[in-house]
Order: C-alpha cells, then sequence, then structure tokens
C-alpha cells in the first residue's frame, strides 16, 4: 500500500533510506534531471502513510524511476520520420527500487503496472529492464508479472567481475502477434544493444 | 555560393576537430597545441580562437582566456559552431550574460535566424531573465508558428507571475497567461500534454477551480492522464461531497490498496455520512481483499477513528485496541507495521497501549526467556520491541536505568540467537540480517545509559555490537549510521569517517547527508581529511550550479513546464545550501590556518578573493537540507508533537556558527587590508573601521546570540549542562558541539580582544596580552584517563580549538605585523605615506613599542605552542580501554580488535595532525619575533 506520485525534485534530499541501500546506485544530478524533464509522468514515487501524515518519519519513501533509454526517447521525438523502425519503440525500465523496510509486499509489482499502463498509452510495441543474472529474486518476480528472458547481454554490469544481464521483455497490446518477445538463441555483447 | 560556405564548414570542421577531440578528452595541452597550428594557417577563424581561449582557461589562464574572448566578441560572430564553443567557455568561466550579449548581438546581425533565436531564448533561461525569454520566444513565434515556442513565451509571462506579488500575478500577469492559452485552444491548435497541463497551472495559480473542472470534463481530457484522480480531488475541494466521494469509491475500487484515495474519500464522505456508513464500506472493501497483502482498507478504519475522534459514535463503532491487535496479527512479519501502527498510536491511552502491547506479546508468542524459533516469529517480535520503545517501556517513568541495562542485555542476546536464525552464509551479501534491528534498539539504549551514567564503556560496547553485526550484514546502512554517531561522541572521527565512507555517500548525498560526519572532521583533529572531504562537497555545489543552468533549458526544450518551478526552486536549495556555506567557510579557515609565513598567509587570502567589507552570505536564504529522517530511532511518541531530533534548535547553531566563522574569516582578511585596522581617516569618524566594526559584530555574537542559542539546550535546573533530551538526540550534534565549544574555550572573544587592540594601537598592548593569558582557547584540557573507557571528545575538541585559535591569531598578528613593517623601515615609503596619511603614522617612540609587543605576543604565542605540542604527545603511546571483557566469541574478539585498532589510529592520526598544524603556526609566530 502506498502513495504513487510523480517526483518531485524535494525527494533528491528524502530519498537516502532507499538509496543507501548498495543495490541502488545514486546518480549525479543530470542524470536525474534530465528524465525529470523529458518524462516527469515517468518518474514516480511510492510514499507510505506515515511520510504523507506526520510529514518527518522513518523510512517513507520507496522510489521508482522508470525512464525510457536514450536512444529509443531520440526515435520518439523523430517519430514522425521514422516509422519504419516504429516496432522497436518500447518502455524501458531504467531502475526500480523498493527500500528494505517495504520489500514483499507487491509494491514492485505495482509500480511495474503503472509503467505498463503509461507505455500502453504512449503505444509502445513492449516493455523491456535489464537485470544482474544473479539477482534471482527480482527475475523470478519480473517472470511472475509475464517478462521472459528475451536475451543475455555478456558482462553488463562493470565490477569485479563484470556480471552479465538478462533482457527481459513483455509485449504490449500493440504486438500482437508477440514478435517482440521471441526468445534469442545466442547472448549479445553490450556494444550490440541499442 | 551555398555550396561554397557548405564546403567551407566542412573544411573548417574537419580542422577543428582534433582541437574538440582533445578538449572532450581533458588534454587540454594538446588541444592548445592543435588550436596554434590552425591558427598560423588561418589567424582569424574565430571558433579556432574560442577554442584556444577554452583551453587556456581549462590550464588555468583565465585573464589570457579572457584577452581572446573579448577580441572575438568585438568581431560579433554569428557563426554556430563559435558561439556554441563561446558559451561553454563564458559558463565554464562564470559570466552567462556573456552567453545572452553574443547571442543578441549576432541575433541583431541574424534576425531571421531560428537556431539563434533559440540559443539566445536558453541563454535567458540560464540567468532566469523572465521578460527577455518571453520577448525572444514570440519573436520565435513570428518567425515560425510553432506551439513550443508559444507556449515557451506563456511559460515565461507564469514565471513572471511566480515571482511577482499576488495582486499584480493575479490581476494582469496571469489572466494575459490564460488569454493567450485560451486563443489556441479556440482555434483548436493545442497539441501536447504539457501545454494542457500549463494551462490547468494558470487555472490553479489564479484559483479557477470551477474552470479546471469543466476542462477535464471537456473534449481536451482525452489528451490528459490521471484524469479520474484530478477531478475528484477537484470535487472535493470545491466542496461537493457527495459527488467528491463517489468519485473516490470509484477509484478505489479500481485500485485498492491506493492510500492517498482512502484518506480523500474519507474527508469527503463524512461530510455527509455516517462514520457507519463509511465504516461499512471500508469493511467490504477489506472484507474483498482477504488474503491479499493489501493494507489500506484495514488502515483506513483507523484514520475513520481519528476523523471522528471526539465524537461518542467513535466508542462505539470501533475498539481500537482490538483492531491494532488484529492488523499486528494479519501484518506483523512486515516492517511496515511499525510505522503504519505508530501512526494511529495516540488513539489510545497510555493504559490500552500496555493493553495492547500484552496481548501483542501474547500473540507473538516468545516468553521472556525464550527465544524465537523461526525469521516469521522473530520478525514479529522484533516490531513488537519497537513499538514497545515508541510506547515509552524504554524511557522514564515505565523503566528506570536498572531496568534499561537489563533490557539491554536482554537485546543483546536475542541478537545473538536470532542471528543463528539466518546465517550468513544462507543470506545474499546484500541482504541484511534479519536480528540487526535487536542490535540497533540494544545500541539505542546503550547510548541513553551513557548519557545518564557518563560511563563511556556503554559506548564501547555498543560499538563492538554493531561492528560485529556489519561482518555479517554488511549492507545495513542503518549499522552505519549509528557508527557514526557512537564514534563522534567518544571522539574517534576516523572511525566515524570510516563508517561514513561505507555509506557510498555520494552527489546529492554530499549536501543531504554530509551533516553525519563531515562538520567534526577538522574540530576533532583529522585535518586533512576535512580538507578533502569539504573541497569534494565544494566542488559538488559549484559543478551542480553550472549544470542546475542546463537542466532549465532541458525542461523547456521538452516542454516539461509543470517542472520549471520546481526545477529553479532546486537550484535555489543547493546555492543556498547551510552545508554548502558552512563549508566554505570551514574549508578557508581550514587552508589559513595552515600557513607558516606571512608570505604564504597574503596569498592564500588573495586567492582566497575575501571581500571583507560585504558579508556575502545570504542569511535570510539560507536551505536546511538535512535528511534527519534517515536515522532509525522508534522516538517514543510524544504527545505535544515536539520535534524529537530538533531540527529547527539545530538549525539555529549552524545559524551561530557560521556567523561567527564567517566574521572570524572576514576579521583575518581584514588584517590583511592596508588600512583596515587604522580609522578610516581622521576627519570623517563617523564611521568606525572596518576591522572595528566586524570585532563588534562578533563580539555581540559571542556574548548575547550564542548564549542565548545555547540557553535552549541547557537543563533548566543545571546551568551548562546540556538538558537529556538534547543529550539523547539520534542525530549527530555537530552544531551544537561545536558552539558550545566556541564559546566555552572563549575562542570568539580572544579573537575580539585582539582584534579591538589591533583596531585602537596598531599592535597587540599589555592589556591584550594580559587578556590572552587568561584565555581557555590557548589551554588545553587534561588528558583522558588511559586506564579505563573513555570519551577523547572533549580532549580534542579543545586541543583543535587551541591549536586554531593560536593559528587564528598568528595569522592576524603577523598579517598587521607585515603591513607596518613597510611603514617604519623604508624610509622613501615612509615620506612617501607620510604625505599621504600623515596622521596615522606612527611616531618614532612608538615604534619601538611596536617592536617590542610583536616580539612579546610573538614569545607568548610560541609558549602557547609548545604546550600544546606537549599535551598531543601525551596520547601518543595511547592504549586504547575498550572495557569489553575478553570472550571465547571469535566474533566479538574480532570486533573489539577492530574498535580498538580504528580507534588507536584515530588518536594518533588526530595528534599527529594537529602537532604538525601546530608546527606551521609556530614557524609563522616567529616570524614575527624576527
Amino acid at each position: 500500500m502506498s502513495i504513487l506520485r510523480p517526483f518531485t525534485c524535494n525527494d533528491l534530499f528524502r530519498f537516502n533510506n532507499v538509496n543507501l541501500d548498495p543495490l541502488t546506485e545514486t546518480y549525479g544530478l543530470s542524470f536525474y534531471m534530465q528524465y525529470l524533464a523529458h518524462w516527469p509522468e515517468y518518474f514516480q514515487v511510492a510514499e507510505s502513510p506515515n511520510g504523507e501524515i506526520m510529514g518527518y518519519s522513518t523510512s517513507v519513501i520507496i522510489i521508482i524511476i522508470i525512464i525510457i533509454r536514450k536512444s529509443i526517447l531520440y526515435m520518439f521525438l523523430v517519430m514522425g520520420k521514422a516509422e519504419g523502425h516504429g516496432e522497436n519503440w518500447h518502455g524501458h525500465v531504467t531502475a526500480l527500487t523498493v527500500s528494505n523496510d517495504y520489500r514483499r509486499l507487491g509494491l514492485a509489482a505495482t509500480l511495474m503496472r503503472y509503467l505498463e499502463e503509461v507505455s500502453e498509452k504512449k503505444q509502445a510495441y513492449f516493455v523491456d529492464l535489464f537485470v544482474r543474472v544473479s539477482n534471482k529474486v527480482a527475475i523470478k518476480m519480473y517472470q511472475q508479472l509475464g517478462y521472459i528472458v528475451y536475451r543475455t547481454v555478456l558482462e553488463y554490469y562493470s565490477g569485479d567481475p563484470d556480471e552479465d544481464a538478462y533482457d527481459m521483455r513483455k509485449a504490449l497490446s500493440r504486438d500482437v502477434k508477440k514478435k517482440s518477445v521471441i526468445p534469442l538463441t545466442h547472448p549479445v555483447r553490450p556494444e550490440e544493444v541499442d | 555560393m551555398a555550396s561554397k560556405t557548405h564546403v567551407d564548414s566542412t573544411v573548417n570542421e574537419r580542422r577543428l576537430r582534433p582541437i574538440y577531440d582533445w578538449l572532450d578528452n581533458g588534454n587540454n595541452k594538446k588541444a592548445l597545441q592543435e588550436a596554434d597550428k590552425v591558427l598560423r594557417k588561418q589567424p582569424g577563424n574565430q571558433c579556432a580562437r574560442v577554442l584556444k581561449a577554452l583551453a587556456l582557461l581549462r590550464l588555468g589562464k583565465e585573464d589570457e582566456c579572457q584577452l581572446i574572448m573579448d577580441k572575438v566578441r568585438a568581431e560579433v560572430p554569428c557563426e554556430d559552431s563559435t558561439l556554441q564553443a563561446m558559451s561553454i567557455c563564458y559558463r565554464e568561466i562564470h559570466q552567462p550574460d556573456k552567453i545572452s550579449e553574443v547571442y543578441e548581438a549576432a541575433a541583431k546581425i541574424d534576425p531571421t535566424n531560428e537556431e539563434l533565436l533559440t540559443h539566445l531564448f536558453m541563454s535567458y533561461v540560464r540567468l532566469g531573465d523572465f521578460k527577455k525569454q518571453q520577448q525572444t520566444a514570440l519573436a520565435l513565434y513570428k518567425l515560425k508558428l510553432k506551439n513550443p515556442y508559444y507556449f515557451w513565451a506563456v511559460m515565461s509571462i507564469v514565471m513572471q507571475a511566480l515571482k511577482a506579488d499576488e495582486k499584480l500575478a493575479k490581476g494582469i500577469i496571469l489572466p494575459l497567461a490564460e488569454r493567450m492559452v485560451l486563443k489556441l485552444v479556440n482555434e483548436g491548435k493545442m497539441e501536447a500534454e504539457q501545454e494542457l497541463q500549463l494551462y490547468l497551472m494558470i487555472l490553479e495559480l489564479q484559483g479557477k477551480d470551477e474552470e479546471i473542472l469543466n476542462v477535464l470534463s471537456g473534449p481536451l481530457a482525452s489528451r490528459l492522464s490521471a484524469v479520474p484522480q484530478r477531478k475528484a480531488s477537484l470535487l472535493l475541494q470545491l466542496q461537493r461531497y457527495p459527488e467528491a466521494s463517489a468519485a473516490f469509491k470509484e477509484l478505489i475500487n479500481q485500485d485498492i490498496d491506493n492510500w492517498a484515495y482512502y484518506q480523500d474519500y474519507l474527508k469527503a464522505s463524512l461530510k455527509h455520512q455516517t462514520p457507519k456508513e463509511c465504516l461499512d464500506f471500508l469493511n467490504e472493501t477489506a472484507a474483498s481483499t482477504q488474503g491479499t497483502k493489501a493494507r489500506a482498507p484495514h488502515l483506513a478504519r483507523f484514520e475513520l477513528l481519528v476523523q471522528i475522534q471526539d465524537s461518542e459514535e467513535a466508542q462505539k463503532l470501533l475498539d481500537p485496541v482490538q483492531l491494532m491487535r488484529q492488523y499486528f496479527a494479519m501484518f506483523g512479519e512486515k516492517s511496515c507495521v511499525v510505522g503504519d501502527l505508530k501512526l494511529y498510536l495516540n488513539l489510545l491511552t497510555s493504559p490500552s497501549k500496555l493493553n495492547l502491547l500484552q496481548q501483542i506479546n501474547e500473540d507473538v508468542g516468545v516468553k521472556s526467556d525464550e527465544y524465537p524459533k523461526t525469521i516469521e516469529q522473530m520478525q514479529r517480535h522484533i516490531h513488537m520491541k519497537q513499538l514497545q520503545r515508541i510506547c515509552g517501556l524504554h524511557h522514564c517513568p515505565i523503566a528506570d536505568r536498572k531496568e534499561r541495562e537489563k533490557l539491554a542485555e536482554r537485546l543483546l542476546d536475542l541478537y545473538d540467537e536470532g542471528s543463528t536464525l539466518s546465517p550468513f552464509e544462507d543470506r545474499l551479501p546484500t541482504d541484511f540480517c534479519p536480528a540487526d534491528p535487536y542490535a540497533l534498539l540494544a545500541s539505542h539504549l546503550l547510548h541513553q545509559l551513557y548519557f545518564e551514567s557518563n560511563d563511556a564503556s556503554y559506548l564501547y560496547r555498543a560499538m563492538e555490537l554493531l561492528e560485529r553485526c556489519l561482518l555479517s550484514s554488511p549492507a545495513n546502512f542503518h549499522l552505519k549510521i549509528l557508527l557514526v554517531r557512537i564514534y563522534l561522541e567518544v571522539g574517534l572521527i576516523g572511525g566515524a569517517d570510516h563508517a561514513f565512507t561505507l555509506l557510498d555517500a555520494k552527489h546529492i548525498q554530499l549536501d543531504s547527508l554530509g551533516y553525519l560526519h563531515t562538520p567534526l572532521l577538522a574540530p576533532l583533529g583529522h585535518l586533512s581529511r576535512a580538507s578533502a572531504t569539504l573541497d569534494h562537497a565544494a566542488k559538488f555545489f559549484v559543478a551542480n550550479y553550472k549544470d542546475s543552468a542546463d537542466h532549465l533549458t532541458f525542461a523547456y526544450k521538452y516542454g516539461s513546464f509543470v517542472k520549471i518551478q520546481e526545477f529553479v526552486e532546486l537550484r535555489e536549495r543547493l546555492e543556498n545550501s547551510f552545508h554548502f556555506a558552512m563549508t566554505t567557510v570551514d574549508k578557508m579557515l581550514l587552508e589559513l590556518s595552515w600557513c607558516d609565513s606571512p608570505g604564504m598567509l597574503f596569498n592564500t587570502l588573495s586567492t582566497m578573493r575575501i571581500q571583507p567589507h560585504e558579508d556575502s552570505i545570504r542569511w535570510d536564504l539560507l536551505r536546511d537540507n538535512r535528511d534527519l529522517e534517515v536515522i532509525v530511532g522508534w522516538e517514543p511518541l510524544s504527545e505535544k508533537n515536539e520535534d524529537l531530533r530538533m531540527k529547527e534548535e539545530t538549525r539555529e547553531c549552524m545559524l551561530r556558527l557560521l556567523a561567527a566563522r564567517s566574521l572570524i574569516l572576514r576579521i583575518i582578511a581584514a588584517c590583511a587590508e592596508f588600512d583596515a585596522s587604522a580609522p578610516t581617516s581622521q576627519s570623517d569618524s563617523t564611521s568606525p573601521p572596518l576591522l572595528a566594526r566586524l570585532s563588534a559584530q562578533l563580539k555581540q555574537l559571542a556574548t548575547e546570540e550564542i548564549p542565548a542559542t545555547l540557553r535552549k539546550f541547557e537543563d533548566p535546573e543545571k546551568s551548562g549542562v546540556i538538558n537529556y533530551k538534547a543529550s539523547s538526540v539520534l542525530v549527530p550534534m555537530d552544531a551544537l558541539a561545536r558552539l558550545r565549544e566556541a564559546y566555552e574555550s572563549e575562542q570568539l572573544i580572544t579573537v575580539v580582544q585582539l582584534a579591538d587592540s589591533l583596531t585602537q594601537c596598531s599592535y597587540p598592548d599589555v592589556k591584550c596580552l594580559e587578556a590572552l593569558r587568561s584565555s581557555a582557547s590557548l589551554q588545553t584540557l587534561h588528558l583522558p584517563e588511559f586506564d579505563s573507557p573513555v570519551s577523547y571528545k572533549p580532549f580534542l575538541l579543545r586541543a583543535t580549538t587551541c591549536g586554531e585559535t593560536l593559528a587564528f591569531l598568528a595569522a592576524m598578528c603577523s598579517a598587521c605585523a607585515t603591513q607596518m613593517q613597510p611603514r617604519m623601515s623604508n624610509k622613501k615609503n615612509r615620506k612617501k605615506l607620510a604625505g599621504k596619511e600623515n596622521s596615522s603614522l606612527p611616531s618614532l617612540s612608538s615604534i619601538s613599542d611596536h617592536l617590542q609587543s610583536w616580539t612579546d605576543v610573538g614569545t607568548f604565542l610560541a609558549e602557547k605552542a609548545k604546550n600544546l605540542e606537549t599535551a598531543l604527545s601525551g596520547l601518543e603511546n595511547l592504549r586504547l580501554q575498550t572495557g569489553i571483557k575478553s570472550d571465547a566469541d571469535t566474533k566479538k574478539v574480532t570486533a573489539t580488535a577492530i574498535v580498538s585498532d580504528r580507534g588507536e589510529a584515530s588518536i594518533v592520526q588526530s595528534c599527529l595532525v594537529l602537532t604538525s598544524r601546530e608546527q606551521l603556526t609556530l614557524k609563522l609566530i616567529n616570524s614575527l619575533r624576527s
């Protein structure tokens, strides 16, 4: 249970209880600002009741950042000219993170549903996301939400050692023939990913 | 012709490409060489010249850069790549107004160039010049009838309204914006959702709710998202309650777990329905969600009780104790249960709170000498323990100190047992250990016990415990934050710094979390680390200031009008951040305290460009960006709704500390100014000399405002003793600690005394020396005990104050003495000066007084510096006493060793760095004597 509302700049000062988790990266301001400027409706916060009513309390924000990737964005901006490539038009989940205190409450599913709705409205063909192959919990959750492993991206996450990513996808209603979710049989390199 | 220019531009681009590449790679030297190569062939190439200027700027040659830029600007360049390069250069040199100037000039020559005008518009956005934005946007629209240009103009008008007073905004500016939008609406030319949102925003700013409702019900609504939600909220605002409650019911039925809908539903329906009717709906909804994780309908029943709290019906309708017990039974193993119930615990009287906890205790089923058997049971047990703390079961009057000790022991055992339920090997390294909250609770109790007993062994136990937890739960940031807090309390800043580093705070977190340890790095002796950390934070703020103008331009570019005001606010919030202001002042004072010669002192001062005449801090705009809620605490509920984290009170401390330290900075800078210490002029004695003015301000601060602020934290019965509330606050009380130190050590008054003496007779007189002799800020405290666990905080704070004060006094003296030297020793100079300001020149007899007094003060300061060195050397071979008994448990042994090692290293480092600063100061002092 939560309040889903658009992310605001002031949330940047209070999202620490989510962002201090080692799996959640804190990016430079420009990252958040660019996406807030491009797609404010894709950038949502779920807030728990105590954050809203008390005005101050512990562990209030659970954040989701749902963003369309840059390259795709470009396609959208010039869509009038580039209709031929339309079937690649999709929503991309850049980050989804739930505060440790608010896990196992179905929140991620709510947030994913929201993203899918927005993407439907924007007439996207599918939604995709990348996840570490070791993140079993997340992979299982996405599968339950109807996502399939479309392909493996080799050494996508830098680190020691680098880690592979699964590119997971779910087709939306516009992709009637479900062409976007036929899995690739071979893995790809990060530079081959658009 | 056209094709020729095309060829020219591609040739040009090919030649310039390598310069861009080198600049992008950060190799500015190569970029400069490459630019020179191009310029040898085409000396007039504007773009190459600008790129050369940019390379020079990045190589630190600002003056040369400026020279080239001025020349190119005078030629009025119109070519796009040149202008863009100029924009980058002006942005980096912090002259955004020049960007507008060059585009203005170019647009005058080429007034139909859409691209130029767009850049001109964006340059005004960077400056926040809304009027000119509006004009440029309209010029663009005239040129090309594109909607975005039109709405840029409308948004620029709205921004003017937001900055104007309300009468003007509502009477003239907003109606104008509305008419402009209506024109396009009536012509059927509205295109994007953002345009509609801007329209709604304009209506909202004017309070035209009915009109908004009309838009939402009209044909335009199909372009908008979240229409039903907006409509429902609007109906509530318009007090059309039956419609509003029906609308929210509908929304709830579609999205059964959205808490916002329930709150608004209750607000609306209680206005026209009985509580019973509302309850029926909530019960129905709750029943339909059986077996799901939906909490909202259940929680809504508590909300209903709050809303009707005072009515008699409330009693009959629902029994909150039973309801809460049920709620705990349903959601007891989820961490959110604590926060949810905490919101409504004030519905209960104190006895019924205890009653509820009793019942929950029975349901959880762990007896007081037993341990949870499953993880699920443990989670319930933990949440119950947290609720107990919230209900005051860990505090007076329910629990006394003895009881607290017992509770802490029990929690420690619970942690030990509980952590075996979920061993490290079974978890992902990024998962928290589920038993950690026991340790957090125990640490809070130990922290409390320390303040009650002043026995630091409680703190060492807490540190050992938290370090041990961290070994098997390295992802748990709550442990790290609490470690920072407790290491600070015992003065082991190195340990705090290490724990803070583990948090990996960066970017905006440097502002919102920096307060956790940064302000105390230098005061506890880690000066080099402080310098690096302050530098890092300052860089974030400066870079952001540059970038945030770009963010605004994005918002216009993508038409996100709803975000523009927000972006402007964020920019202001960061620009005026308290932490930024404090960081800047602390950083400069730290650098000044490192000077070992008058030459270095003057150099340092000149690179800082301090303007002692003007106060550069915009006090009324300062923003407190600390995230105090990141620390979990389960503090007892307060009935008066007081803020247990004392945000406002600590903010006031920050304000006073900043005021005091920025005055010290200005006083040192004023000492180095030629005539700041001398009266402005004999005939015009109306305005006192600058130094006297600054000193008077600092004196007032030190004797009036600061004591008044500190009194708010004191025990009303025991003056000078910090009250219980303030001492048990979980948030690091850095500003309070520093302000008290500045006050109790008389550091500020000492600076005032020297400044006054320098104003009155241009040298430290006998009276001043007398005062310095008795100043507490120049003596160290007694060494802490060696054979028992103690807090090193008071000793280290004072040792740092002592070293810092010596450095400040030495800097002031040596700045003034250096000023006097040329006047006294150089005869030629003296004649010249004598002609100019004969009255301020000391007579020959006073010159020997001067020389003597500088020697005296030098000897005195040198002696104090030596004393400090001796005191610091007393800690060199310290073996840290933790008071923790040796144990068979290897983890405990490891954790204890970690605490000892970190602690000893921290103290050694503090002493080492403080000693080396003292030696630098000593050199500066010695130059006074010669």
